[in-house]
Parts: C-alpha cells; sequence; structure tokens
C-alpha cells in the first residue's frame, strides 16, 4: 500500500501543500504567534519536516526529538487547543490538495500519537 | 567498486547503499543531521570535485544547487567525491583599496583589486574585516565577468564605525581581509520569467547586479528594478539605471518616493504598496528585496500570504548596520562578527 506522502506526488507536491498550510497558519488567531519567526524559510523547513513525517514519508523523528523541539513553546503557552488548531489546518490543506478523508483521518491519527510528546507531558500509559 | 568520499583531508569508503551521512558518522565524523529523510536541511554539505549524488539536492533552493550543495543524509553516492561542510567560504585573503568615488551625499563606491580565483554570483556579498578585527558585510555592486576590480556600496550609517572610515578616513592602498562570496540571493530561473526587483538604500547594489547580469546575459521576460528612499535627492546610482532601461527594452526603473511629484517612472508612496501593487500585475513573478531588514521582511511576508510562493522570493535584508547573516551561517558557525556599530 502506498503511503500519503506518495499519492500526493512526493517531495515536490509536499512544498505545495507545506505552503498551503503556512498561509493558513499565519492568518490564524489562535496560533499564529507560535509560528511568526522572522525566519520563513527556516520556518517552513520545520513544518515541512513535520507534514512529511506525518503523511508517512521518509523522515523519521523520535518522540524525544519532538519533545524537545517543542519545549521552548510549551513554556510559552502551546496547550491542546493549539494543537488541534495545528491538525485542524493541516487537514484543510490535505483535502485542499487533493487527499481523501481517510487519508486525512490516517494524517490525524499519526499526528495524535506524538501529542503527549510535542505538549511535553509523560506518554499515556507511564507513571514518570 | 564503491565510492569514495572525500572529506577534510581523509577518505572515507561507502558501502552499497549507503548515504554519506550514514558513512562519515560510521568513521566517528561529527555531522549536524536532525530528520535524516532530506527535508530540514541540517546536514547540508558541498561538493568541490566530483559528481553530485542523484537527488541529493531534492529540495533545495536554486541558489543552493548552483553552489553544488547537497543533502547528506540523502546522498547515496555513485562515483567519489569530495565534499565539504556547508559553511566553508570559498574565498579568504587579502584585497587593497584601489579607488574611493562619491556616488550621492550619504553613499561612497569602494573599488577592491580583485583576487584571481574569487569567483561570485551577482546579488551576493561578502565581508570585510579591518586590522583591528572590526567586520562588515557589503553586497559586491561591480559584474561578476569584471576580472581586475570588485566594487562595493557604502552607505554612512550615523555612529557607524566601518561605514564612517570609509568615508572618512579610508584611502587607496588600505588593506582588508575579505571573506566570501556569501548568500543566496541570486537568480538561477529561466530567461522568460519576469524579475521585480525592489529594494531601499544600498540594497540597491546587488539588485542592479542581478538585473545588469541577466539582461546581459540575455534575459527574455521583463525586469523591473524599483528604488524607495523618503525623497529623490535620497536616491543614488540614478544615471546608471535609467542607461540600462535605455539600452534594454524590457527593463523598466522605477523611484518610490514618500515624498515628491509623481512623474514618469517615479512613484510618491510606499515601496511596500508600490511592488504589492506591481506584483499583481505580473504572472507568477520572481521578485528580489534587498535592503532594510524590517522592509523585506514584511513585504516577503504579505507576498507569501497574497499567494506568491517562497521559492519565488530571494530576498537579502541588511541586518543590523551592513552586517548580512546567511541562513547557513546562522546554523552552523558561531556569531564571529561584531554586532556593534
Amino acid at each position: 500500500m502506498s503511503s500519503l506522502f506518495e499519492k500526493l506526488g512526493g517531495r515536490e507536491a509536499i512544498e505545495d501543500v507545506v505552503e498551503t498550510f503556512y498561509r493558513k497558519v499565519l492568518a490564524d488567531s489562535r496560533i499564529k504567534h507560535f509560528f511568526d519567526s522572522v525566519d520563513m524559510d527556516r520556518q517552513i523547513l520545520k513544518q515541512k519536516s513535520f507534514i512529511t513525517m506525518v503523511v508517512g514519508g521518509p523522515v523519521s523523528y523520535s518522540g524525544k526529538d519532538m519533545r524537545e523541539a517543542h519545549k521552548h513553546l510549551v513554556a510559552r503557552g502551546l496547550n491542546d487547543m493549539h494543537f488541534d488548531a495545528v491538525v485542524e489546518l493541516l487537514g484543510q490543506s490535505l483535502n485542499e490538495h487533493g487527499a481523501a478523508s481517510e487519508d486525512i483521518a490516517q494524517v490525524a491519527a499519526i499526528a495524535e500519537s506524538v501529542r503527549a510528546e510535542v505538549l511535553n507531558r509523560p506518554l499515556p500509559g507511564t507513571n514518570s | 567498486m564503491n565510492a569514495v568520499i572525500t572529506f577534510e583531508g581523509k577518505d572515507f569508503h561507502t558501502a552499497p547503499g549507503e548515504t554519506i551521512l550514514d558513512c562519515l558518522e560510521r568513521e566517528g565524523q561529527k555531522i549536524p543531521a536532525s530528520c535524516r529523510g532530506g527535508v530540514c536541511q541540517s546536514c547540508i554539505m558541498r561538493v568541490t570535485q566530483g559528481p553530485i549524488p542523484p537527488k541529493s539536492q531534492d529540495g533545495l533552493s536554486d541558489a543552493l544547487k548552483g553552489q553544488n550543495h547537497f543533502l547528506s543524509c540523502i546522498a547515496c553516492p555513485q562515483e567519489s567525491l569530495t565534499c565539504e561542510r556547508a559553511h566553508v567560504v570559498e574565498f579568504q585573503g587579502k584585497v587593497s583599496i584601489e579607488a574611493i568615488e562619491r556616488l550621492s551625499n550619504d553613499v561612497v563606491a569602494v573599488r577592491f583589486s580583485r583576487p584571481s580565483g574569487f569567483r561570485f554570483s551577482p546579488g551576493q556579498f561578502v565581508t570585510l574585516e579591518r586590522g583591528d578585527k572590526l567586520a562588515r558585510s557589503y553586497s559586491i555592486a561591480s559584474r561578476e565577468d569584471e576580472l581586475s576590480h570588485i566594487d562595493i556600496h557604502v552607505q554612512r550609517v550615523p555612529e557607524g564605525r566601518m561605514s564612517t572610515w570609509f568615508h572618512t578616513e579610508a584611502k587607496p592602498g588600505d588593506a582588508l581581509q575579505m571573506e566570501g562570496a556569501k548568500g543566496s540571493c541570486i537568480h538561477t530561473g529561466a530567461i522568460h520569467e519576469h524579475l521585480l526587483l525592489a529594494g531601499t538604500g544600498t540594497g540597491l547594489a546587488p539588485l542592479y547586479c542581478i538585473a545588469e547580469s541577466a539582461l546581459r546575459r540575455g534575459h527574455e521576460g521583463s525586469i523591473t528594478l524599483m528604488h524607495g528612499a523618503v525623497s529623490q535627492d535620497r536616491l543614488y546610482f540614478t544615471d546608471e539605471c535609467q542607461q540600462l532601461a535605455t539600452k534594454y527594452p524590457n527593463f523598466t526603473y522605477e523611484q518610490c518616493v514618500l515624498k515628491g511629484e509623481p512623474a514618469t517612472g517615479v512613484i510618491v508612496g510606499n515601496l511596500k504598496e508600490a511592488l504589492i501593487a506591481k506584483t499583481q500585475t505580473i504572472k507568477s513573478p520572481r521578485v528580489f528585496l534587498c535592503g532594510d531588514p524590517n522592509l523585506v521582511g514584511e513585504i516577503k511576508r504579505e507576498l507569501f500570504l497574497s499567494g506568491l510562493s517562497l521559492r519565488r522570493i530571494h530576498v537579502d535584508p541588511f541586518i543590523g548596520t551592513n552586517i548580512r547573516a546567511d541562513p547557513i551561517e546562522i546554523q552552523k558557525t558561531p556569531v564571529a562578527y561584531p554586532t556593534s556599530v
């Protein structure tokens, strides 16, 4: 079975999804302050890595990476509401680029699997 | 026969199907890396000799591709090559001042002897360091095919130590240490594209060079250069820009001033609004922005939000006084330049 990454058209197609997503993020008053960095090119590379991962593309981040990468944002108040907004905008962006709803649901599930790490919470089922 | 990677003077033998990143790490070399899937660009390197491994430039900007950069995490070399860390600058050495010419009340052109072996693309900049280690970056303002000298334009910045020195004390024969060329605000697109170039102050220098070089090499699409200032008397290099417009019918030079009378080639208003209005009249333009960092950032953001791809927006924000930072430099090298003026 081919991944959504392949179905969408691989690396080049992902760039268009990333730009659509980034435009939505910068226009969204719930979350834009987390993304409004001076260096738009760095910012878009981070988002490209994230989107490539959640559509099943060839990047590998460990839970530890996700935790480290978002710690400074959690300190600035990153919470479930923001996480949900990102997943919502991502779904809209994929939809606009022709992804099927079952694929978008799959992407949301992959995103969900890193929620605890992104928000720097203990993993479900652990006691630490 | 597996490919041999020459890196920092040593040879490393790749295993079949192994990436350059994996091979170098296996041998104990420390290369910054993160996603390992060819996306985040942390592991970017540069080929100095030999073929670029297939598909290892996917997703890189044309500027980085043109400078032989590649992503080591997705580079499976089929042939031997030599590569280096991406931040290694191509040239470091002494240059001496040949002449200083006043271009306007607050801008001088400084001409240096061009060292043999120094190469650059129009739009790039160099870092110049004085004997006392004071260093600043300046865009190159002369032609890439002019082998005898390179020029820079220096705007006098109030309290600016380096710019004041160039304006008041520097003289022919004075030597500086030069490093470069740096920067990715260069034009590598197709000859039929429509180019829009806009900037303030000495942001004109790289923009003029990009336009002049493209025209000289037979660019067929339209090229519009917009130079913004408070008033017309603050603009400079106007004769040169007008001469370019006379020579090439597909080139337009527009002055954009906050105060003054509208006229042919003179827009009265804010550069950001004038440029965005212009963008909307052109089908998929390629945009170059240089100069004041706040203005460059604002225009870039607005163009992106209006639907232009970031891949078609090239910028060189003149950070601080004349200190510029390349994205790769920020990522890879410790701060090497004094930040005070």
